[in-house]
This record gives structure tokens, C-alpha cells and sequence, in this order.
């Protein structure tokens, strides 16, 4: 085996160790933020390239599903600037939310939420705009702490917080009412 | 924490970002607080389901072969359109898991010296372990797939006892961080306590504050913060570490972190340990209860 072929090799191994362990989980963002079986595989796999033509540039393994997760939504993002599907994304932010704006009604009101099913989770995921559904896909799948998350959406440590906490509340919200169709991405 | 305080920090709570300080105030005030405890579990539930949700996929089984297929006869630069063309055939489903990743910054609490890694393992223990629901990724009660979960999300082994024939069982797990590294958080039931375990890389300075004791041969650091029992020991030769916490007796943790040690090959459950380990009072909220060294400092 030449020295070229034995890099080549080692080259691969190290994309395996360091970025392809996180596959399933870019699989399942990707999912969610194209809504789309077929799209989310073109997306995945266009991440997964793009991270190997770009190996070198990853610091440490331990950075890797950051970096992995930053690739995937530039090319999804791009995508959907392409596809002029963008519904802007920079102008809902607004302040954090009072603790007033907490509905502790709905707590009382709602069915016991552990019963609602999985299909109308999903669906109520998907009606979120694009900016909410961002940071609880990458908080709920990719595991991903507050600070990572503005890393990889590039936005400040509050606005994840806010953004967090209005996706959940809007997504308690659609479960409370889920015949109301309101929102698209 | 006030009820007013409750809805601004209980999303952070939930994903472990408060700080320790913080978490254990806000643990406090759900023992005390029925109303919020509701409004807790109500956002746990959430939380829950939406871990569900992202767990209830198939993903392509085919995925991965195709990427490397790609990887060992491209050359980086490649025509993208050649290769995504090429990497759009035969993809089909198949099952998988998912992780979800939580840190807690480690801090002290008031006055009270403690350890940061204490008082991370101790609040973990009492987020992950005092049943809000919808803390744990995987609930399976088999080591096996537990251990083959965790292996495809941390990149190391983990190793968990067999507790057939014991009385613990286990409930599930999760990803979690200690120190900022990625970790597996393991909970077991022991006849209605919970007892958490964690498993990540070596962390520096861990021994500082803890009273380390030689039991069966082994050397254990322990520590007690809030009412929760905490044992760390070393697994040398992978170059990690182990930590158990219960808010239960002290003798019966340091049975499980030996059944972890020996991987299920340990004594039966309740037989006499070689050391004897007297129980001992709980250590009141915020201090550190320190005990006698029986061998060596650490």
C-alpha cells in the first residue's frame, strides 16, 4: 500500500471517528428542518461531503458535531435562500418574555401533554417558523447546549433562550389546539 | 426561588443549563411548591415528548454505506452534483436512537466550599434522578442495549453491571457532561431510590475535597452534598472515570459502585462488605460532608 493510499485511509477512518458518529442525529435535524424524507438525505449526505473536503479544518474531535451541525444548516440555509422560502428569519426575535407571559392556565387546561401523540408533535414541529424550530431541533436532537447552539445558529446566548422558550411555548400552544392551522414555515 | 422566579428558569432547568447553585434552589422549591411542581412536570412532559418525537424516526440504513462509498472513490473537489446524484440511489429505512447533550455550570453556593464536581454530580442526581420525566433518551431495563446505545453517541465504551439477581434495576439513561465532557448518565432503581451513574473522561483535580477509602481493594473518593451520596473511582486502564449518587444509604451506593467495578461479579446484594462502612447521617443542605480518610489522602 502506497503512502498516498495509507493517508487516504487514515483520512477516512478519522471522518468516521470524528463526524460520521454523528449521522443519525444530522439525519434527524435534517429531517425536521426540511420536513422531507428525500431532501433530508440529499442534505445529510451533501453535509457529510462537504465535512470531509473540509477535514483539516476541524480543530479536535471533541468539536466535531458543532462543526458538523454549523455545515449542515450553512447548506440548508442556502437551500432555502435558493427555493426563496425564507419568511424572515432576523426580524421575530424580540426581548425575553416576562415571566407574566407564561400562560399557567394552560397547565391546568391542557389534556396530560405525555398523551398526545407523537404524529401531532411532529406536525406542530413543522408549522413552527423557521427561527423557533431551529433551536429546539438542535437542543432536542442534537443535544446541544444553550451556548453551542449560538454558536452554530450564530446568534447571542439570550436570543437562544428567548427563541427556546417561545418555540416551546407556541409548540404547547398548537398542541392545545390541534386543529389550528396558522403558521407555516 | 419564588413562584414569580419559576417560569423564567424552568426551561434552563429542564436542560440542565442553571447553574448548580441555581438548580438546587429551584429543586428546593419544587419539594416545597405544589403549584410549580405541577407547572414542572406539565414542562417536563413537553420536554419529554418532544425527545420521543425525535426518536421516532427511521432513518435511511443505507445512509452510511453510501457516504463512505462516496468517500473512497471521491477526491475532495469532486463534482457535488456527480456525487449527489450517485448518492441519491437505493436509500431505505431503518431504526435508530438519539442523544441529547446537557451541561451544568459548576460553581459554589453561597458560603458552603464545595467540590465543582460534587455539586455538578449531586444536582444531576437530582435533576435526572427524582422523577420529572422525559430526563432519560433510551428506557430499557437491558445493560446490553444500553451499552451499545452509548457506544454510537459518546465514540468511547461504557461499561454497566449486570443486575440480575440484585435488587437494582435499571430505568434507562442519557448523554449528559461532567466538567464540560461528554458523559453517560445511567439511572437505577433500588427499591424506590434512584441511583444515577456517570461515566466520562478523567477530570483534573477530581480528588480535591473528597475523602478517598480503600474498599474490596479498591480506591474510592467520596463525598456528600444535599442529601445525595456521591462515590467516584477510576477506571484506569480506559482512562476514565465512574460516579455513583443516591440519595439513599451510603452502604448500599458503595455495593453498586463495587457491582460496577465488578462488573455483576460482586457479592450478592446485602452481603457484609470487607470494609465495614457505618451509614451516616446525610450531610445538611450546601456542605460538604467530609469523613475520615482510612487510607491515604487524595
Amino acid at each position: 500500500m502506497s503512502s498516498q493510499e495509507r493517508a487516504d485511509r487514515d483520512r477516512i477512518r478519522r471522518f468516521e471517528a470524528d463526524v460520521l458518529v454523528h449521522l443519525d442525529d444530522l439525519y434527524r435535524a435534517a429531517l425536521r428542518l426540511t420536513g422531507n424524507a428525500a431532501e433530508a438525505e440529499d442534505l445529510t449526505q451533501d453535509t457529510c461531503l462537504r465535512a470531509f473536503e473540509r477535514l483539516d479544518q476541524l480543530r479536535s474531535p471533541g468539536a466535531a458535531r458543532v462543526w458538523a451541525f454549523t455545515i449542515l444548516r450553512s447548506i440548508f440555509l442556502r437551500r432555502v435562500e435558493r427555493q426563496s422560502r425564507t419568511a424572515g428569519v432576523d426580524v421575530i426575535d424580540s426581548p425575553l418574555l416576562e415571566a407574566g407571559e407564561v400562560l399557567q392556565d394552560t397547565y391546568e387546561a391542557l389534556r396530560p401533554i405525555q398523551e398526545t401523540p407523537l404524529g401531532e408533535v411532529r406536525e406542530a414541529l413543522r408549522r413552527l417558523p423557521l427561527p423557533y424550530r431551529e433551536p429546539l431541533v438542535l437542543a432536542h436532537i442534537g443535544g446541544f447546549s444553550y451556548k453551542e447552539i449560538s454558536e452554530i445558529l450564530a446568534i447571542p446566548l439570550g436570543t437562544v433562550m428567548s427563541r427556546l422558550f417561545r418555540a416551546r411555548r407556541l409548540l404547547r400552544s398548537e398542541l392545545r389546539e390541534p386543529a389550528r392551522r396558522t403558521r407555516s414555515t | 426561588m419564588t413562584c414569580e422566579e419559576v417560569p423564567r428558569v424552568i426551561d434552563a432547568y429542564l436542560d440542565g443549563e442553571l447553574s448548580v447553585a441555581a438548580t438546587l434552589q429551584a429543586h428546593e422549591h419544587f419539594a416545597v411548591c405544589e403549584n410549580c411542581r405541577r407547572i414542572l412536570e406539565s414542562e417536563a412532559a413537553l420536554h419529554g415528548l418532544l425527545v420521543q418525537e425525535a426518536r421516532a424516526d427511521a432513518v435511511p440504513p443505507e445512509l452510511r454505506s453510501h457516504i463512505l462509498g462516496e468517500l473512497g472513490t471521491a477526491e475532495p473537489g469532486r463534482s457535488r452534483s456527480a456525487r449527489r446524484l450517485a448518492m441519491r440511489l437505493g436509500i431505505v429505512s431503518g431504526f435508530v436512537g438519539l442523544a441529547v447533550l446537557g451541561w451544568i455550570v459548576t460553581e459554589r453556593i453561597g458560603s458552603h466550599p464545595m467540590t465543582p464536581l460534587a455539586a455538578e454530580l449531586a444536582s444531576k442526581h437530582l435533576l435526572y434522578g427524582e422523577g420529572h420525566g422525559g430526563v432519560l433518551e433510551l428506557v430499557t431495563s437491558e445493560p446490553a442495549t444500553m451499552v451499545t446505545w452509548f457506544k454510537g453517541r459518546l465514540g468511547f465504551p461504557v461499561r454497566l453491571p449486570s443486575v440480575a439477581r440484585r435488587p437494582e434495576r435499571l430505568v434507562g439513561g442519557r448523554i449528559s457532561s461532567v466538567a464540560d465532557s461528554p458523559a453517560a448518565y445511567a439511572l437505577y432503581d433500588r427499591s424506590g431510590q434512584s441511583i444515577s451513574l456517570f461515566v466520562t473522561r478523567r477530570v483534573p483535580f477530581a480528588r480535591r475535597g473528597w475523602t478517598e477509602r480503600q474498599v474490596d481493594g479498591t480506591e474510592l473518593y467520596f463525598a456528600s452534598l444535599r442529601g445525595v451520596s456521591l462515590i467516584w473511582w477510576e477506571e484506569k486502564q480506559a482512562d476514565r472515570i465512574y460516579a455513583a449518587a443516591s440519595g439513599g444509604e451510603e452502604e448500599a451506593l458503595v455495593e453498586f459502585a463495587l457491582l460496577c467495578i465488578k462488573g455483576g461479579q460482586s457479592r450478592p446484594a446485602g452481603a457484609a462488605l470487607p470494609v465495614r462502612l457505618v451509614a451516616r447521617p446525610l450531610a445538611a443542605p450546601g456542605s460538604l460532608h467530609r469523613r475520615p480518610h482510612r487510607s491515604g489522602a487524595s
